[in-house]
């Protein structure tokens, strides 16, 4: 079955300072949406915005019902911060078994965590941490899932098997990611907006990148 | 999400103060033991104060795991009120046990 996520109308101000005016998106089942910008250009209040966690003026439409805290939902949309989130005390076989994610084809993907169930996320380096809860979030089930910045600290051949995962997973949710590596993010999406003075800007080529003063050359 | 899967992921997040609460409880409640009813006013309060503090420090130093959470979806307001009600009557539970042992 086909969803739709429509993000409209968002509006954010920090003191006094507008973030997001006129932002509009629409993900559906089997897309893999991308969000560039530059730093500090609101990609992440947006993300937030449509999970729910920020507060701000908007209109989020899931499969036509107005949802205003989307995380309340978990099957609707899953969201990867760009920090470390997963508590430091727990276990990679309980952060699995939470996210009813299975850890033996994780390890098939990553051998370098077999026999690790055990292990706590604390003790993982910041690139495997990364990578589990990277993993959790694109294979738990649900509709939507925002990945803000997924491939920071993550090697190029990790990030490869990844992108194979969000291939597999892509038939039944819709991706929206954030990340600088624009690049990547033109080769492995289907559609890219560029945020840009709050106001998101739909990409085809490297010419709007420089139009809209993301790149120089 | 089933009854036991929310308790577990409640435990976890009640899991970042919990060492702390018990072993105020069981100070409180020794003191109790010790001095009698008299003590029992600062007591709550000195609870009330760890309340707080752990709330603060959870807020200041763990903030970026509440999307642990908010991915299951609680809310930060919905995590607080059911642990801290829970701490409390933890705390309730001890001082009752300490006065009848006195």
């Amino acid at each position: 079955m086909k969803h739709t996520l429509e993000i409209s109308g968002m509006r954010l101000l920090f003191d006094e300072r507008l973030i997001l005016s006129d932002v509009y998106m629409k993900i559906e089942t089997g897309d893999t949406v991308g969000l560039l910008g530059r730093n500090g250009c609101g990609k992440t209040c947006l993300m937030r915005g449509v999970y729910g966690t920020l507060e701000c003026e908007k209109s989020v439409i899931i499969d036509n019902i107005s949802v205003y805290e989307a995380y309340k939902k978990p099957g609707l949309i899953r969201y990867l911060p760009q920090h470390h989130f997963i508590p430091k005390h727990l276990t990679l076989k309980r952060v699995f078994r939470d996210f009813a994610v299975d850890f033996e084809r994780f390890t098939e993907l990553f051998p370098v965590f077999q026999l690790r169930e055990n292990t706590k996320i604390g003790h993982l380096s910041g690139g495997m941490h990364r990578l589990a809860e990277l993993y959790v979030i694109i294979k738990s089930d649900t509709k939507f899932v925002l990945l803000d910045e997924p491939f920071t600290h993550i090697s190029p051949v990790q990030i490869e098997t990844i992108q194979s995962v969000i291939g597999e997973e892509r038939p039944r949710k819709g991706f929206l990611i954030t990340d600088h590596l624009f690049k990547r993010i033109q080769e492995s999406c289907n559609r890219v907006y560029l945020l840009s003075n709050g106001k998101t800007h739909t990409v085809e080529n490297d010419g709007d990148l420089k139009k809209l003063g993301y790149i120089m050359s | 999400m089933n009854f036991f899967k929310k308790i577990r992921l409640i435990f976890s997040f009640y899991n970042y103060f919990v060492w702390v609460s018990v072993f105020i409880d069981a100070a409180c409640a020794y003191t109790l033991w010790q001095h009698g009813i008299s003590v029992y006013k600062a007591l709550f309060w000195l609870k009330l104060f760890s309340m707080g503090a752990s709330f603060y420090l959870v807020n200041e130093y763990r903030k970026q795991e509440y999307f642990y959470f908010y991915n299951f979806g609680f809310s930060k307001k919905s995590l607080w009120i059911i642990t801290l009600a829970f701490d409390l009557l933890l705390f309730f539970g001890l001082m009752i046990l300490a006065c009848q042992l006195r």
